[in-house]
This record gives C-alpha cells, sequence and structure tokens, in this order.
C-alpha cells in the first residue's frame, strides 16, 4: 500500500469505526458551515440588492431634498449638467379621513414621472399614474381608515377616491421605520385640497435621473451642496448615500458576524477537544502505529485526514442547509415585504464557507497534532522511566494558543474586513472566554483542596468535576457564555416590554398633536381646552459667552461638540411642567432675557450659569442668560427641550406648535374629526399605538439577536453532551466498583444522573443568577427602565430543558447499558 | 533444547541508560553487554523495576542508549536518524505486548497486516489468511478486537508480530495477563511459529517455567546483566 493510500485508508477506518468521536465536531463544523453560509449570503444579497437596486431606492440618480422649494434649475446650472428626468414631490405628515375615521398620515405628494426608478405593486391592478382625485394607500393606512379600492378618502375638505392599495413602492425600505401610514396623491390633487405648503411641515424631493455620473461632477455637486449653506439642500446620490437601509443593514450585518465569530469559536473548541480526546483515547493504537514503524509525520497525516473527512461532510451538509434556508429567507422576504433579493454567486460562497471552515478546523487541529508529536510509544506499551521534559509547558502552551488564534484572526479579519477588529474581536472573545474558563477551574480547584469537609456524595461529584478536567472546564464555560448571552437579553426584552405596556403606558399623554400652526393655535385651545399647546421654535446657537459656535465648527481642527452647530426646537413658556426639576439655579417664571438650559446638555456643551446664550431665529438673534439647569425625566413621554426661553423674548417668531392631552378615546377621535376636516395639516397621535408598535420593532432586533446566540448555545450543550457520552465508560466503572462494595443500582444511578446533570445545571444557576445583575444594570443606568423583570417563566422553562436533556442523555446511557458486573470489573476494558 | 546459528542478531557492548527525572537522574541500566545470535530463544528475567523493560525499549529500537552500542541486524541503531529507526523496527523488529495492544478500530486481518501496510509492502492475502488459521482464528479474520478474548488477541499479537518474518521477536510478558492454560496454548503457539521460522525470540518474564524453556536465560539484577548457566 503507498503512503497516501495508506493514510486515506487508515484515516478512513478511525473515522468510520470510531465515528462517535467524531459526531461532535461534525455538528459544530455543520452549524457553523449553515449560519457561516446563511449569513454570507445574506449580507452579499443586501449590498447586491443597494447596488442593483440603488436608484429605486434611492428614487433618482440624485435626489434633492429641502425644507423650502428651490429653483432647481440654478442648482443645475451650478453643477454644469442637466437631468435627462426630474420629477418633482413633497412629503408631509397630515390627517387623512374616511367615513368615519381620521388619522395621521405620511403623505407624498408625486408626479407623474414618479417612480422614475422600480415599481409601484399594487395589492390589485397595475400602478401607471395618482389621477388628478386619486389617492393611494398602504395596506396599513387603508385598514386604519377602514376603507377599500373605490372609497373615498378626504384630506382637508377634497375628497379623493382611493384607487389602489399599495403593497410595495421602491423608495419604502430607504427612509427606515416609520411609524405613520403612507398615502400618495397627485401634484394637482394637492393643490385642489387648497392647504398652503407653509402650513405643513413639508420636505421638497426633487428626484433626477442622471445616467452616467462621473466622480468629477459628483465632487462639483457636493462642493454646489454645500455652497447653499448647512442643512438648507440635502443631496443623496444613488450608490453613495444610502443611509437608514445601508445603516440597518451594516448594523445587522454586525450582529450576524458576532454570531459567526461566537459560533465558529466553539465548534473550534469542540474540534480541539474532540480531536484531543481522541488522540487520548486512542494513544495506545496510535503508539502501536509507531511501533510498527509509521513515521510520526504519517501518523500527523493519517489524522488530519480523519478530520478532513468530518470537515468536507460538514461544508457539504452545511453549505446545503444554508443554501435551503436562504431560499425560504428569500421566498419570506419576497412574499411578505415585496422585495426581492438577489442571489449571490452561490458556488463562489460555497467555497468561501468551505474555506473558513477548514481555516477553523486547522486551528483547532494543531493542539492535537503537537499532542501526537509527544506520543511516546515506549512509555504507553512498555512504561518504566521517562526522561522529564524539559520546562516546555508554558512555551507549549503559548504555542497552541498563537497557532490556533491565528487562523480564527485571519477569519474574523475577513469577515470584519479589517485586521485591527479581527485582531480585538477575538482577542476579546478569548479574554472573556480565559477569564470565565479561570475563574471556573480556579473554583473547582478550591473546592476540591476542600472536599474532605463534604459528604461522600458531593465529595464524588467535586471529583468527577475535577477529572473531566480541560474538558469540563471548556464545556462549563461554552455553555454559561451562551447562557448568559441569551439569558440577559430575555430579562432585558421582557423588562422593555413591561415598561412600554405597563409603566409608561399609565403616565404618557394618549394624544400628541403636531404641527399646529399659529393661525390655528387660538381655534385648537377654544375647542378642546384639555390640550396643552407648547410653541417649538427652531433656532441654531450662534455663541456660547464668547465663543463663536458655526464658526468654531468650520475650522478643520476643530474640537466643539457638532451637535452643537445643528438646528434645536426651543420653546417659551413661565412655568415648569410636572416632569421637570430645576437642579440648580433659579426657575425664571417667563422673566425676559432669561433661559433654563438641560443639566445634562449644559454639562456636554459647557454651558455654566450665568453664561450667555445667542440663538439664531429665522435670521434675528436672540439673546438670553442662563439662570437655571432643569432635569427632565423623559420617560413620562411630555415634550422635552434643551432650552426654554421667556414668551416675552420669542412669542413674536412663527412657530409650530406641539400639544399633549390625555384625552379619552371619545375626545381623540374628535378631536382627529375635527382636525381632518378643517386643519389637515395637523397630525393626531394616538400614543398607544405607538407602543406596540417600537415593541413590535425591539422584538425583532431582539429575535435577530437571539438568533445570533442560538447557534453557539446549541454547540455548547452538544459539547457538554458529548462531554457525558465520551466520560461515561469511566463512570460506568465506577458504579460498578460501588455495586461490588454495596451499593444498589438505584443508588447508582442517583449518582450518576446527578453528576452528570450538575456541570450543566450549575452553568443555568450560575449564568441566569449573573443575567439578572446584567440586566438590572443596562434596564437602571441605561435603558432608564423604572424596574426589572427578574423571572422570565419561558426562560426558565428553557433552561430547564436543557438541564433535562443532558440527564435524559445520561439515563438512556445507564439504561442502555447490560454489561454484567463481572465485565465491568474485569481487567479487559472494552469500551 | 538449543538451537544455534552462526549468525549474530543482537549486540549490546557497554550499554548504559540513564533518566534525567524529576528526582534527579536515575541509571538503571549500567555496562550492560549481551550477543544473540539469530534463532535463539532468550528469556530475560529479573525483579520488578530491575531495567527489563528499559533494555527491551533500547533493543526494540523504542529508546536510544545513554552510552554504548546497540546493534541490531549488524546495524548500529544509534546511528540511525528517527525514520530510519521507524523503518528498521518495521522490517526487523516484531513486538508482543502483555496487555495484548492491538490497534482499536482495526478487524483482526488489519491488525496483521499493518506492518505490511505501513512498510509498504505487497499482502498476499492467502498468506494472511493462512496465518490468522495457523493461530485458530481463520473464522473470525474480519472480527473487530473488541469482541476477542485474552487468549485470541495474544495470539492475534503474535500473528501481527511474524508476518514480515522478522529477524527479531521482543515478547514482554506475553502470557502476563492470561490464565495458565491459555497462557500455555499462546506459548507454544509462539514458541512453534519462531522455531519454524527461525526467528530470535527474546521474551520479558517473571515465569521461572518460560524461562526455562528458552535457550538461554539473562538475569538483570544491581544495573547489569548476567546469563544463568
Amino acid at each position: 500500500m503507498s503512503d497516501l493510500k495508506l493514510i486515506f485508508v487508515y484515516s478512513a477506518r478511525i473515522v468510520t469505526r470510531q465515528w462517535r468521536t467524531f459526531v461532535l465536531p461534525f455538528l459544530s463544523l455543520s452549524i457553523t458551515a449553515v449560519v457561516l453560509t446563511l449569513i454570507l449570503l445574506i449580507t452579499q444579497a443586501s449590498s447586491l440588492l443597494l447596488d442593483q437596486q440603488s436608484r429605486a431606492l434611492l428614487g433618482g440618480d440624485i435626489v434633492l431634498e429641502t425644507t423650502k422649494p428651490i429653483d432647481t434649475q440654478v442648482f443645475w446650472e451650478k453643477v454644469g449638467i442637466q437631468p435627462t428626468q426630474q420629477s418633482d414631490q413633497l412629503s408631509f405628515s397630515g390627517t387623512l379621513q374616511s367615513s368615519e375615521i381620521s388619522s395621521p398620515f405620511s403623505i407624498q405628494v408625486v408626479d407623474d414621472s414618479f417612480p422614475l426608478y422600480g415599481e409601484v405593486t399594487l395589492a390589485q391592478g397595475t400602478f401607471e399614474k395618482v389621477g388628478d382625485s386619486e389617492i393611494y394607500l398602504d395596506d396599513a393606512g387603508a385598514k386604519k381608515l377602514g376603507v377599500t379600492v373605490g372609497n373615498t378618502v378626504t384630506f382637508g375638505t377634497q375628497s379623493f377616491t382611493l384607487a389602489g392599495i399599495i403593497v410595495s413602492e421602491p423608495t419604502s425600505l430607504f427612509g427606515g421605520f416609520r411609524f405613520l401610514p403612507r398615502a400618495f396623491m397627485s401634484q394637482s390633487g394637492f393643490s385642489s385640497a387648497g392647504i398652503d405648503p407653509q402650513l405643513l411641515r413639508v420636505e421638497y424631493v426633487y428626484a433626477t435621473v442622471f445616467p452616467n455620473l462621473t466622480n468629477e461632477q459628483i465632487a462639483t455637486i457636493r462642493s454646489v451642496e454645500e455652497s447653499y449653506g448647512r442643512g438648507t439642500v440635502h443631496v443623496d446620490i444613488a450608490g453613495q448615500d444610502q443611509r437608514g437601509l445601508q445603516f440597518g443593514l451594516n448594523t445587522v450585518s454586525s450582529f450576524l458576524i458576532v454570531a459567526v465569530l461566537m459560533t465558529s469559536i466553539l465548534a473550534a473548541v469542540n474540534v480541539y477537544a474532540s480531536t484531543l480526546y481522541l488522540v487520548s483515547t486512542e494513544r495506545k493504537s496510535l503508539a502501536i502505529l509507531l511501533a510498527l514503524g509509521l513515521p510520526k509525520y504519517s501518523l500527523i497525516r493519517m489524522l488530519g485526514a480523519s478530520l478532513a473527512y468530518i470537515v468536507v461532510l460538514s461544508c457539504v451538509v452545511g453549505i446545503v442547509v444554508g443554501n435551503g434556508l436562504f431560499a425560504v429567507l428569500v421566498s419570506y422576504i419576497g412574499d411578505v415585504f415585496r422585495i426581492q433579493l438577489p442571489t449571490p454567486h452561490l458556488a463562489v460562497y460555497g467555497l468561501i464557507t468551505s474555506a473558513l471552515i477548514g481555516t477553523i478546523a486547522t486551528a483547532s487541529f494543531i493542539p492535537a497534532m503537537i499532542q501526537s508529536l509527544s506520543l511516546n510509544p515506549k512509555q504507553i506499551l512498555i512504561g518504566g522511566e521517562e526522561d522529564m521534559k524539559k520546562q516546555t509547558s508554558l512555551k507549549t502552551v503559548a504555542l497552541i494558543s498563537i497557532s490556533t488564534l491565528v487562523p480564527l484572526i485571519i477569519f474574523a479579519s475577513y469577515l470584519l474586513e479589517s485586521v485591527v477588529y479581527g485582531v480585538l474581536t477575538i482577542l476579546a472573545i478569548a479574554l472573556v472566554y480565559i477569564v470565565i474558563a479561570g475563574l471556573f477551574s480556579y473554583m473547582l480547584s478550591l473546592f476540591y483542596k476542600r472536599r474532605a469537609r463534604y459528604s461522600f456524595f458531593v465529595r464524588s461529584i467535586i471529583s468527577q468535576k475535577k477529572a473531566d478536567g480541560f474538558f469540563g472546564i471548556i464545556s462549563f464555560t461554552s455553555l454559561f457564555i451562551a447562557l448568559v448571552s441569551i439569558s440577559s437579553l430575555a430579562l432585558i426584552q421582557l423588562s422593555l416590554q413591561n415598561y412600554l405596556t405597563n409603566d409608561l403606558a399609565q403616565s404618557v399623554p394618549t394624544t400628541y398633536v403636531l404641527d399646529i400652526q399659529p393661525s390655528q393655535k387660538d381655534i385648537i385651545s377654544e375647542r378642546f381646552p384639555q390640550v396643552v399647546l407648547y410653541a417649538n421654535i427652531r433656532a441654531r446657537i450662534i455663541a456660547i459667552d464668547s465663543l463663536r459656535v458655526q464658526d468654531e465648527l468650520t475650522r478643520p481642527d476643530s474640537t466643539l461638540d457638532r451637535e452643537l452647530g445643528r438646528e434645536f426646537n426651543l420653546t417659551s413658556r413661565n412655568d415648569l411642567l410636572s416632569n421637570e426639576l430645576i437642579t440648580q439655579g433659579v426657575w425664571g417664571e417667563g422673566r425676559k432675557g432669561e433661559v433654563s438650559v438641560d443639566e445634562e446638555f449644559a454639562n456636554r456643551a459647557s454651558i455654566k450659569l450665568g453664561s450667555k446664550l445667542v440663538f439664531s431665529i429665522q435670521g434675528f438673534e436672540v439673546e438670553g442668560i442662563v439662570t437655571s439647569f432643569r432635569s427632565t425625566d423623559s420617560r413620562s413621554g411630555l415634550p422635552f427641550f434643551y432650552f426654554v426661553l421667556s414668551p416675552q423674548d420669542v412669542g413674536t417668531f412663527p412657530s409650530v406648535y406641539f400639544g399633549y392631552s390625555y384625552a379619552d378615546t371619545a375626545e381623540q377621535n374628535a378631536l382627529s374629526t375635527f382636525v381632518g376636516t378643517e386643519m389637515p395639516n395637523i397630525s393626531v397621535i394616538d400614543t398607544q399605538s405607538i407602543g406596540p408598535q417600537i415593541i413590535k420593532l425591539v422584538e425583532t432586533l431582539l429575535i435577530l439577536v437571539l438568533v445570533v446566540t442560538l447557534p453557539p448555545l446549541l454547540i455548547a450543550t452538544l459539547l457538554i453532551s458529548t462531554l457525558v457520552i465520551s466520560s461515561y465508560a469511566s463512570r460506568r466503572r465506577e458504579g460498578a466498583r460501588l455495586r461490588a462494595i454495596g451499593a444498589t443500582r438505584a443508588y447508582v444511578l442517583r449518582h450518576y444522573l446527578i453528576e452528570t446533570v450538575s456541570l450543566t445545571l450549575f452553568s443555568a444557576v450560575i449564568s441566569y443568577a449573573l443575567s439578572v445583575l446584567i440586566s438590572y444594570g443596562i434596564n437602571t443606568f441605561f435603558l432608564k427602565l423604572d424596574s426589572t423583570v427578574f423571572f422570565d417563566t419561558e426562560l426558565l422553562v428553557g433552561l430547564g430543558l436543557i438541564v433535562t436533556s443532558i440527564g435524559c442523555i445520561g439515563l438512556y446511557l445507564f439504561k442502555t447499558d447490560t454489561m454484567p458486573l463481572r465485565e465491568l470489573l474485569s481487567y479487559e476494558s472494552n469500551i | 533444547m538449543t538451537t544455534h546459528t552462526e549468525h549474530t542478531i543482537l549486540t549490546l557492548r557497554n550499554v548504559s541508560k540513564t533518566f534525567n527525572t524529576q528526582k534527579g537522574d536515575i541509571t538503571i541500566l549500567q555496562n550492560v553487554s549481551l550477543t544473540v545470535s539469530a534463532g535463539e530463544k532468550i528469556a530475560i528475567i529479573g525483579p520488578s523495576g530491575s531495567g527489563k523493560s528499559t533494555l527491551l525499549s533500547l533493543i526494540g529500537l523504542l529508546d536510544t542508549p545513554t552510552e554504548g552500542v546497540v546493534e541490531v541486524a549488524g546495524r548500529n541503531i544509534s546511528t540511525l536518524s528517527e525514520n530510519e529507526q521507524a523503518q528498521f523496527r518495521n522490517e526487523k523488529i516484531g513486538f508482543i505486548f502483555q496487555s495484548f495492544e492491538l490497534i482499536t478500530p482495526f478487524t483482526v486481518t488489519e491488525n496483521v497486516t499493518a506492518p505490511l501496510d505501513i512498510g509498504h509492502s505487497v499482502v498476499d492475502t492467502k498468506e494472511v489468511q493462512d496465518l490468522i488459521t495457523h493461530i485458530g482464528l481463520g473464522g473470525r479474520s474480519q472480527a473487530m478486537t473488541q469482541t476477542l478474548s485474552g487468549g485470541e488477541k495474544q495470539r492475534v499479537a503474535i500473528a501481527r508480530a511474524l508476518i514480515r518474518k522478522p529477524a527479531l521477536i521482543l515478547a514482554d510478558e506475553p502470557t502476563g495477563s492470561l490464565d495458565r492454560a491459555t497462557g500455555e496454548r499462546v506459548l507454544t503457539m509462539l514458541l512453534d511459529s519462531v522455531q519454524n521460522s527461525n526467528t530470535t525470540l527474546i521474551i520479558i518474564t517473571h515465569d521461572e517455567s518460560i524461562a526455562s524453556r528458552m535457550d538461554r536465560v539473562f538475569e538483570i539484577k544491581d544495573k547489569g546483566i548476567h546469563e544463568r548457566s
């Protein structure tokens, strides 16, 4: 038999006949391959979607957004190019009415060119353009108003016919999450409604077609954008500016990559543990092969080939399942969201997955390889004295650690597209692992040294855990990390849900009223006195004492917080709100020339009591001296303003009003009906409907994160299961010895079961306790929730299931073991 | 009864072996000299810890002497590289261990042919089957070793040691794990096999009755070795 044939034949024999040893590495690598394939395909498909459909998603090649109408001809003349096509649109929020219901909507006024790219898909029929007296609603909007195609919807006094229900339109993904349902009407339809655009908080959108933009043209566009002044014109260019969706995808990608890395590290640990276990349990067989003349190098190649079979099989299974799941996901997204995700090159990503799985397996194999090199046939087969190893243990540990981490760092760097992030991420995960493993190992040693104090039962458990050795430490650490992640997330989610549905629901006003114009304020106050109104004035900070803020921010080396340069909402009133508290200084009670500042903001902006602030409001400068700092309980749902000025200083400035009310349903409906007919520019928001939407959004995000932690939990549980199965041989002998000295089978079973589940139970209890602390900390200091949920029944049931499943494996092994006591106690060991 | 051949198969000249342990240097063997001719059957006897296993591992190229020369089949093994030692072991030496030490994932046939596979030699299927039949396991050639009794396992080990017709067979307490009757059968088979093939046999044993059946008996004592008359 040639050398190569020898390697493959012998390795195949090992794999097929010692297949139990390879179950864990196979499952771990398969799960990792599934996760990797799925994530690579999802992220690539999403990137392709953004690339291929960037124009459709944006609404044009270049889209200008302004808060005031501009002459686009002038803009393009400055750039030196002209669009081949342009679509002028308006976007604002307002109230629409059906015969029974009024509801706020995000309304888009479009022209006949809309959409420039992509298609609008209707539930029924084909979209061509929005007719003069037509309106289109999305599904949520139609349900909200209780209308179907053909019904009448009014905006102000103008009636429109619902011409279709929009299932999807190209730009719907781009803007990110929207609370309000959407409506589309034509330019002429909007004009006929007779609403003055100045009453609306309008965004003017100019979408254009430029088929072949050059980099020079793009640079010119950016400089013209800047020449219009900060915040006047915002330019988005397809393929370059992809805000909400790109940010969302980047965030999702980051989470998914964390999932892959955690899963991969655990898979690497499992493969490492299994290959080491194989070398340990088969060391006599391996020593015989060496004694028979097999060179060590060939032995390593043989073990490597054994692992290679598993890697190949795992890759095949993982890639097939991963592709299958991706197909299901594409179909689901197509059906539910009407988005056709493009399919990346499956073969390419299959190869990438295989290469990365191979990297993980190689990294994990290195310690087993080193162990194989140190096999001493003389010592194993014949015994006797052995030359003392010189102080190589530390060097060996360092070599093993580095050789295992380097491929993982390469792997992480590829996924994160950065060597620095790759190194930091792997080291961070490794550090967490080492700390937890070290703590567990230390505690175990501590209990082991003091074991004489405990009962026989407890002593034997401690001794068994000590005997589990490195494998046991790794198992505990893996499971512990996975359980802490999942438990913390579950408790945080439950606390957040509880807060939104119970705590917040009690204190937040039932109704917000938006975009009340100055001319409408008195009517609203008169008709609905329960609505509390606040002026909302847009302003920029010009100066804080001697610091000219806007000038300072234009300097390239400025270290000033860039947030200070944005537009702020100011308000003016004489009284403090119930959710406000003066922490320093004295409340001005509306005295002229005084300003009250939010305390946290003041600290961030280095504003002190007595500081002079200068604001620019609609071109005019307004000054004020800071006389007080406020703290605001934002959980109350009442309006929050960084700056409160005196009505005497800003009362004459035109401002939009914001209002809130604790109105009941009837009062809310009356208000909605009134504004829907008389003042459709005003939006009446039912806050109770926002809570469920937020909960749904949070749930979706947390489901994603939970999915991220599931593969590592699965692999960790597999690791514990393998520990139970692989240690059964020694445990059954121990049980036999106990029976030989008089223990009953029932006693041995009880003893064995408790030993079996002890590691898992300990891990579950400690991880739950730590999760309670983590979730309390996050809820209290970060999310600022009123309370933390400490008991989650579903979570406890899940933990119980994991412990029980491990116990069931042990019970199965025990019950199916029919070897007679005599044989168990005989000299020959039969595994 | 002694079968005497003219050729020397094994020579030890002033061989010493010292181990560097945590307790300090320990010398197990000192100035051991020994000559064995081809075809001889040798017993090495001595108390526990006297160095029998160490001597066996030196002869079997599983270890190298601290001082002195070990020549097997005319080759000074100290001059061989690790791979050359492995090859030499494969071609010239057969091992039989007290605990049988069969390769667990392999069948009876696969265990017997392992030396041929490792040495990249052609496997004569008939010859292998004849050998397996000769050791009394003709009907169990495809059985996994875990299903064999102790005596059957040791017979497989003997067949494995003989398959390459080595110059030298080293047996470390070959009947130590067997009951008397089985041990007797195994020993008889071993002795008959080496007699027929003119293979040199060196047995480590505590058993005087086994030692008495050998051509020569050496006793290890006080780090040295001397032949019993």
